[in-house]
This record gives C-alpha cells, structure tokens and sequence, in this order.
C-alpha cells in the first residue's frame, strides 16, 4: 500500500516522526541549530529531500506543489523575527519550492519587504513571486497604480510572476474598483508592459460571482479555497464554504490552472477527532491528518501549487516532507479520508435493521447483508468503487465474515429485483440495488463479479 | 538390532505425519491431498506407471512399508488397535493364523475378472483407500466442519475473539452414503480392536496384491540364533504372520511394523536380507527351515504361479482399465458428472467413489450418487445444483482425483467445459406462475448464455443458447421457483464449447 521508499523511509525515522513531535517544543536556538545543520548537509551534498513539481501551462516552467505563504512568519516581540524567517525561507528553496506568496498587508506591510530581501540572494527566474492588489483596503480606485508602484519596490523587483486581485469578494466592489475604477485595464497594462507575467484573483466569494468573472474575463490562473471539507460533488449544492468542488470544476471548465489557499482549513484539518484520525492511521500508519489534508488537495490535476502559511519549522518541515513523497491519493485512500469525516462513504447503508423487510419471499436475509457489509466493507475499506482496488487478502477477509454471518441461500445473490420489499422499507432504501452492490463486492456470481 | 531402536518409532511418526495430511486433504485443504496420488489401486487405475512401478518396486525391496506407512485404512486399524492395547493394559493379544489364501486370492480373483470384465465393484467395495476416503469425507470432515461453525457462531452471538476460522457449509448427502460408511467405519473398528489387521490379510486385494510382491521381498524380517522361543513376537504381530514354532515370519502378510522386533527380548528378530538356507542350516539345524527363504515353505510352485498371474491380471487390468473403454451401459439420462469426467465410460469405470471430490468441492455441489448411475454406479459422483453451482474458474474436483476418473482439466478451459446444459421448463417459471418480472437465470449466468426475449405476450422470457450454455447451475442454483424451472441435464460426452460459440456474443 505504502508508495515510500526505503531512502524515504530512513530519513522520516531520522528527521522525521520523532524529530517534528519534538521539534514543536524546540526553542529559537535548537531550531536555528537545526536548520543549519540542514544547511550544512545541503552543502555536503545531501538533495535528497525535494518537492515534486508540477507543470504551470502558461509559464511552460514546473511550479513546487507547495508554496511558501509570507502571511504567518514566525515573529519575536511582535516583528519579524528577521533571521529565522529567513533560514526558514532558505530551508523552502533548498528543497525545491519555488513558490514564494506574499501581500500587501501580510504582517502589515512588513512581510512583501521581507520576502523581497530574502530572496534577493536568488537569481530572479530561479522562483516566482506573487504578490495580490488588497481589494478590500482600496476606496479610491485611483490608489491602485500608486500601491502597486509601492509593491514593487517593497519586494525589490522589476515584475511579479503572478499577480492577483485579492479576496474578490462581491461583484459589487469588483466592478467599482476594478471595471469602473479602471483597475482592471491598469493592471492589464502593467501585465503588457512585462511587469505583471500572469494575472489572476484569489476567491472568497459565492459560485455565481465566481462563474460571472470566469464566463465574462479571461485570467491566467485563479487562487480559490479547496481542502476535503470545503468539497463538495457535482450533485451537492454548495453550502457556505462548502462550494470548492464547485469553483474548481468551473475553473477546469475554462482551462484555468488553480492556485489552492487553505489546504488544511486554517489548521482545522491538523487537529481532528481521534476517531477520524485513527480511520486515517489504519490505512496509513505514517501521514499525519495535515499530510492527508495536503495531499487530498494536491491529488487534483488542475492544482498547480497549495499555499499553506507555515508559521513553525515544525509544519514546513512536515508539508517539505509530504510533498517530497507526493503521490496521487488511491481511491482507497480518497474512501478513508470520506470515512473518517463520517461520510462513512455514499457506501454505508442507512439501514437500521429493523427487519420490516422480512420475510424476503426468496429468503434473502437483507438485514444481515446489510449488517455484514456495513461491519466489514467500511472497516475493510472496501465498497463503492474501491473494490477494484483493495486488496485480495482485504476481500477474502470480508468474504469470510459474509460467509460466516450469512447463510449461503440467504446471501445477496437470490434477490431477484422483484421489490416486494421496497414498500415495506422505513427508510426507504433501494435495497435490491444495495444488495447487487454487496453481490458485486462479494463476486459471488454472475457476469458482473466472476468468482474469485 | 539397530530396527529395534527407530524402526517402530519411525514408522509410527510416519504413520501420524501421513494421517494428518490425509485428514486435512479431506477437510478440503488444498494441496494436502497429494498422497492420494500414491495409492496403489487408483495409480493403477489412473495408468500411472510410474507411481506404480515405484510402488511395487519398494515392495519388492523391503516388503508391504506401503501398508504401514502410506495406507491411510491401514493406519486408522492401527489407531484402533492402539486403543485397544491400551484398553486392555498393554496385554498382547494376538496369535499367529495360517494364511487365508482361498479368501485372499477370491477377492483378487474377483477384483481382477472385474475389471477386465468391466465391474468396478471391488474397488468401489474394498480398495482401502477408498473406504477410508468415505469415512472421512461423511463422518469424520462433517464433524469438524460442523465444530468449527459452531465455534463461529458462539463467537459471534457471543462476540467472542475471532480466531479467523471460516464457515463451511456442511451439506448433508444422502443416508445411503453416510450410512455405509459407518457400517465400514464400525465394522473395520470391531476387526480391529479384537484382530489387528485382520482386514488387510484376508480381505484387501491391494494387500493381497502387495503381499504377492512381498512374498519375495529382498529384505524382510527373519529370525535370528539368538531366539528363545518365548512367543512375545507373534502375541504382539497384528498380521499374525510369526510362526515361532517353525520360526517363520510370512513376508506376503508382514507389513514392517516392527512392532515385534521392539517386543523381542533377545534382539533375535532381524530385518535385512536373510540368511542363505544351507548357512543357517550349519549353525542352527533345529532352527532354520530348508525353503526358509521362500516365505511360505507350504506354498507349491503351482500355487506360486497362480497367485502372481493372478496379481498380474489384476494390476494388468486395472491399468489398461482406462484405455479399454469397455462400456457397461448408456450413460444414465440427465444425470451431470463432475467436470474432467469427460465420457460416462470411463469415468465410471475407473471411479472408486473415494469421494476425495466430493469433500474438495469448495461449493458442495459434488454428491454420491444413490441409483441415479443405476447399481454398478452407486456412491459415483454427481452435480447436484441444490446447494450452489459449478465456478467456471474452479478445477479443483479434477485436479484431485487420483483415480484418473476425472481427468485434468486446463483452467483457462473450465469456462468452455460443457458438462451439461440447462433447459428451460416455463410451467414452473415465476414470470409465468406469479406474474412476477424475474430474469435471475440470465443475470446470474457467468457465461452469458441466457437471454431475455419476449414470447409475443408480453412477457421476456430466458432463452438458454445450448452452444454457449456449458451447464454450471448457477441459473439452477439461483432460480427461485419452488420447482426449479430451470435444470441442467448432463452430457454422455463432456466437451469444449468453441470460444465465443458460433452463436457469438448474446443479443441484448
């Protein structure tokens, strides 16, 4: 199951595991410590820790899966703790991000001139910086020329790689500021003149603005807010936050790479139920729920790059990690990270086990299926399209306790569709479909699951 | 004086290591069967020559091991009568018997015009192997299995820890099976407690057959100087082949269990080659008896002969049973065999109802037949689709035989194997009966072959595609009228269906 190498797997036992539970209590000294010693190995020759990258179509160049976000640096006495921020972004470049996001009023304002003289030791080309117009603080269109000057002298550069209208929020202060205010064709400009290479927005608001400014403009790219439990699928309608799955689609729809914010939901998907995380450990003994969260988001082929603000060495090192072994999550694992949120998947059946179904007139015991399925399948991970991808051994096991539990002319297998019990159902289920879908598990017979 | 420390012992660990895997081949656990390949009347019949020849050779070096070791009959009588010793205190209890050559040498009379003749009744009635194969398969497997169900039902009512055991549907065959095979079972058991092996010297035709062989045995127990004539080895001989008075031990009954060599005080039983009659005659005259090395010093030149001929016949017989082909009857109408049971022929020529299939059978669908192959046939093998169906990607059945009866089938040819085909019977049809809308049969068919065409009355009923239909039972199996009113018939000849059938791909 586990993609990890054996190298991989030596340096997580090394710096990894131990080293990030216990680099949280790490004072100043011992994290400097750390990261020169980083340094120094880097400098030996050791490369072997690397962010995987991903091709960014309109630069034609490859953009680290994660980015550096410039908006919680670690600070002392209320600043900037200049030096540790900038051994921090030094650790990022060295094992391969090349995505630095900052903006105007990160750290209120100091955070574009600290990113612009950390980086000035860089050769230019070798990253992309992305800066964002603060929407929200403008109220004189007019300002907009004179703030960006200012950006490009903060970050000590001649041009921003990606350039976003940030947190388009309502259509109203779009068109104010940006269309009517001019914003918009000054922007335009900057980008024809080679002072802007892409120009896109970062999104918090509702799906219609979100199709309004996708179906009426044309960006480069867009930043939108995605991770497992702002999803949602093409039949939910989105819900408050819930409508990632909604702006993404839209985004694909026009062939506009994504730029993802709030991966881990603001932190919120680091620290879960333990219920949830020990779903997610029995299937991956090693990821932490952060690791799920980032790696859920960086499995859609659109993403180009998620931007999480690490405010400790411990998460840097940690999201350094996740990305460096990224692979596309399995369905198995996609199931896993549905059931610990209690989405106990579309395929846990809502049965209660009420037995008004019974007596089935060909003798299935429906309940006792159901109950089987819904005791083994979930703990198995298998069910609704993941059964092609579990295991043999996980689907001998669930045979077993199926076989155990119910007797072989009472299994799935002799429904015949003839929905006598529908009616009788308080729930309401489908049940002679939910029973072909436990046969189709089971393979018990037929042409839709050969025997095993 | 060496055998006297590991010959018994040996023997005895041999003997457990040999039961155990062949209780686990009739528990259905794959790969553990492989020692039925190794018997000697179903080698024989099977036509393989080499098993055999190895067989007979073994025995012809150092005498009937085979029926101490490699018998599985032979060890349960021996299992009896440990008991029995052990009932009694450890008293010997046996004495020595002349041979029943008259009876030993009827039955192998019997089994060999049998089955030069056609009639598969001595095997089928006598082999060891295959009563063995019987009590296991109806007695002792159904036991276990129904004690292991028991264990997951406790554990689940009580929610026990599971210890990963497996359910096994335990079908019940017919009485006629089960109760034949506790006659033999307290039968055998009775002779062996009071008689040792009684049954392998006067009854078994593969004994008979081995100590024909054994009787010229280039190695075999014999006495030596040193014996004191104290009768301990012939109490303790469960052959009751020690003749003390003449100091003979019979090689054609002896089975190289060694218990009497581990009995003796003196060491003065021996297993090697014997002494040369006039050597022994120097030292020992009033010891060593002149034709000493014969065996059977009462056995005339012509009893010889006839007894060998009569060995040779049987095994002749038996090995060109197959190639022979000599048809009793038609096959039975309707009735489906097992797949690799490729002509009614010689499958039920060669069958000795071992039931190794039937206990093998993952989905218990295999079956002795009562009189469904009419007398000859009874306790052969049947489908019976009641309780599943045949998986068209399981060969296990053929892979077991060791009779040859069932020949090998290729898993990739499984699918395509016809070994009957289903007729569609409406007047017991559900769709017809009960109005209902059913298409179960068609669903279920893992090869496609049925489909659902309307009948101009508003009804789609299954229509089975007899080139495609390989005759599985799943639609039987999965039908659910009462009166199944779809039913597989069996083929006189089993063959390959043309990949894909000329038929093609069904219509939808």
């Amino acid at each position: 199951m586990k993609k990890i190498s054996r190298r991989t797997a030596l340096k997580l036992m090394g710096a990894g595991i131990l080293g990030l539970a216990g680099m949280a209590g790490w004072n100043r000294e011992q994290i400097i410590a750390f990261l020169d010693r980083d340094a120094a190995a880097h400098e030996n020759g050791d490369d072997s820790v690397h962010v995987k990258r991903r091709l960014y179509p309109a630069s034609g160049t490859e953009l680290s899966l994660l980015g550096f976000g410039a908006m919680r640096l670690p600070t002392r006495q209320g600043d900037i703790d200049e030096e540790l921020a900038q051994k921090m972004v030094d650790y990022a470049y060295r094992h391969g991000v090349n995505y630095y996001d900052t903006a105007y009023m990160y750290h209120g304002g100091e955070s574009e001139a600290f990113i612009g003289r950390a980086l000035s030791k860089y050769p230019r080309e070798s990253y992309f910086l992305v800066d964002k117009m603060p929407t929200f603080m403008i109220t004189d269109p007019a300002d907009v020329p004179q703030i960006f000057e200012e950006q490009l002298r903060r970050c000590r550069t001649t041009y921003f790689d990606n350039y976003l209208l940030h947190s388009l929020s309502s259509r109203a202060d779009f068109e104010r500021i940006y269309l009517d205010g001019g914003g918009l064709d000054y922007l335009r400009q900057q980008k024809a003149v080679g002072r802007i290479r892409y120009l896109g927005f970062s999104f918090h608001g509702d799906p219609p603005f979100f199709d309004y400014l996708m179906d009426n403009f044309t960006w480069d790219c867009v930043m939108i807010q995605l991770n497992y439990l702002d999803w949602n699928e093409p039949d939910e309608a989105p819900d408050g936050a819930r409508q990632g799955g909604s702006l993404y689609r839209k985004a694909m729809e026009k062939n506009t790479p994504c730029f993802v914010m709030e991966p881990v939901k603001g932190g919120r998907l680091a620290d879960i139920s333990s219920s949830a995380e020990s779903v997610l450990r029995a299937r991956q003994p090693d990821w932490s729920p952060t690791s799920w969260a980032l790696r859920y988001v960086a499995s859609f082929p659109g993403v180009v790059t998620l931007l999480s603000g690490m405010s400790t060495l411990a998460q840097v090192v940690e999201n350094v990690q996740t990305m460096a072994d990224f692979e596309p999550l399995t369905p198995v694992e996609r199931h896993a990270l549905a059931m610990s949120q209690g989405k106990g998947t579309g395929s846990a059946i809502n049965c209660t086990y009420c037995r008004y179904c019974d007596p089935c007139p060909y003798g299935v015991d429906i309940a006792g299926t159901f109950h089987v399925y819904n005791t083994w399948a979930e703990r198995l991970h298998l069910g609704e399209g993941e059964d092609a991808a579990a295991s043999d051994s996980e689907r001998t096991e669930f045979l077993r306790h199926y076989h155990n539990e119910v007797a072989k002319k009472a299994r799935a297998d002799m429904c015949i569709h003839c929905n006598e019990c529908l009616p009788k159902c308080p729930q309401h289920l489908p049940i002679p479909d939910l029973l072909a879908k436990v046969n189709q598990l089971a393979g018990a017979s037929g042409r839709k699951g050969a025997s095993a | 004086m060496m055998q006297k420390h590991f010959g018994r012992p040996l023997r005895i660990l041999l003997g457990w290591l040999v039961m155990s895997a062949f209780l686990l081949g009739f528990l259905g656990v794959a790969g553990a069967d492989v020692l039925a390949h190794w018997q000697l009347l179903p080698a024989l019949l099977a036509g393989n020559v080499f098993t055999a020849a190895i067989l007979l050779l073994l025995t012809l070096f150092f005498g009937r091991a085979y029926c101490s070791i490699l018998c599985p009959l032979g060890l349960f009588q021996d299992f009896v009568s440990f008991l029995a010793e052990r009932r009694k205190g450890g008293k010997r209890r046996y004495a020595y018997r002349q041979e029943s050559r008259k009876l030993r040498y009827g039955v192998l009379a019997m089994l060999a015009f049998g089955l030069l003749g056609g009639a598969a009744a001595v095997p089928l009635l006598l082999d060891p192997y295959t009563i063995f194969g019987r009590m296991a398969t109806h007695l002792f497997a159904p036991a276990v299995h129904s004690g292991a169900n028991q264990l997951i039902h406790w554990q689940i009512v009580y929610d026990g820890p599971d210890v990963g055991l497996a359910h096994t549907d335990v079908v019940t065959f017919g009485m006629a099976a089960i109760a034949v095979a506790t006659a033999y079972l307290v039968i055998i058991s009775v002779v062996a407690w009071r008689y040792g092996r009684l049954y392998c010297q006067a009854f078994c035709p593969v004994g008979t057959l081995l100590g024909t062989v054994s009787r010229h045995a280039a190695f075999r127990l014999h006495f030596g100087a040193d014996c004191i004539s104290c009768g301990l080895c012939a109490k303790s001989c469960p052959s009751s082949c020690i003749d003390v008075a003449h100091h003979r031990v019979d090689a054609s009954r002896c089975i190289d269990c060694f218990t009497c060599v581990s009995v003796c005080p003196k060491g003065a039983l021996a297993f090697g080659r014997p002494p040369k009659a006039n050597a022994t005659a120097k030292g020992q005259s009033d010891v060593a008896d002149p034709n000493a090395s014969n065996g059977a010093p009462d056995l005339t030149r012509r009893q010889m002969i006839a007894g060998s001929a009569l060995a040779t016949l049987a095994a002749a017989g038996a090995l060109t049973k197959g190639a022979r082909g000599t048809a009793l009857a038609a096959a039975p109408e309707k009735v489906v065999r097992p797949p690799g049971a490729l002509s009614y022929a010689s499958f039920s020529e060669l069958c000795t109802a071992c039931h190794l299939c039937v206990a093998s059978c993952p989905q218990g669908i295999i079956r002795p037949a009562n009189l469904e192959y009419g007398l000859g046939g009874i306790f052969q093998p049947r489908l019976d689709f009641t309780d599943g169906y045949c998986d068209p990607s399981c060969t296990r059945c053929s892979d077991v035989c060791p009779a040859g009866a069932l020949t090998p089938v290729a898993k990739e040819e499984k699918r395509q194997l016809k070994i009957g085909t289903a007729l569609y019977h409406p007047e017991t049809c559900v769709i017809l009966t009960e109005g209902r809308t059913c298409g179960h049969c068609a669903e279920v068919c893992p090869i496609e072959a049925i489909t659902m065409e309307d009948d101009g009355n508003g009804h789609l009923l299954p229509r089975v595609h007899h080139r495609r239909c390989i005759g599985c039972g799943s639609c039987e199996y999965h039908c659910p009228a009462q009166e199944k009113a779809i039913r597989v018939v069996g083929k006189e000849e089993q063959s390959l269906t043309e990949p894909g059938g000329r038929f093609g791909a069904p219509k939808k």
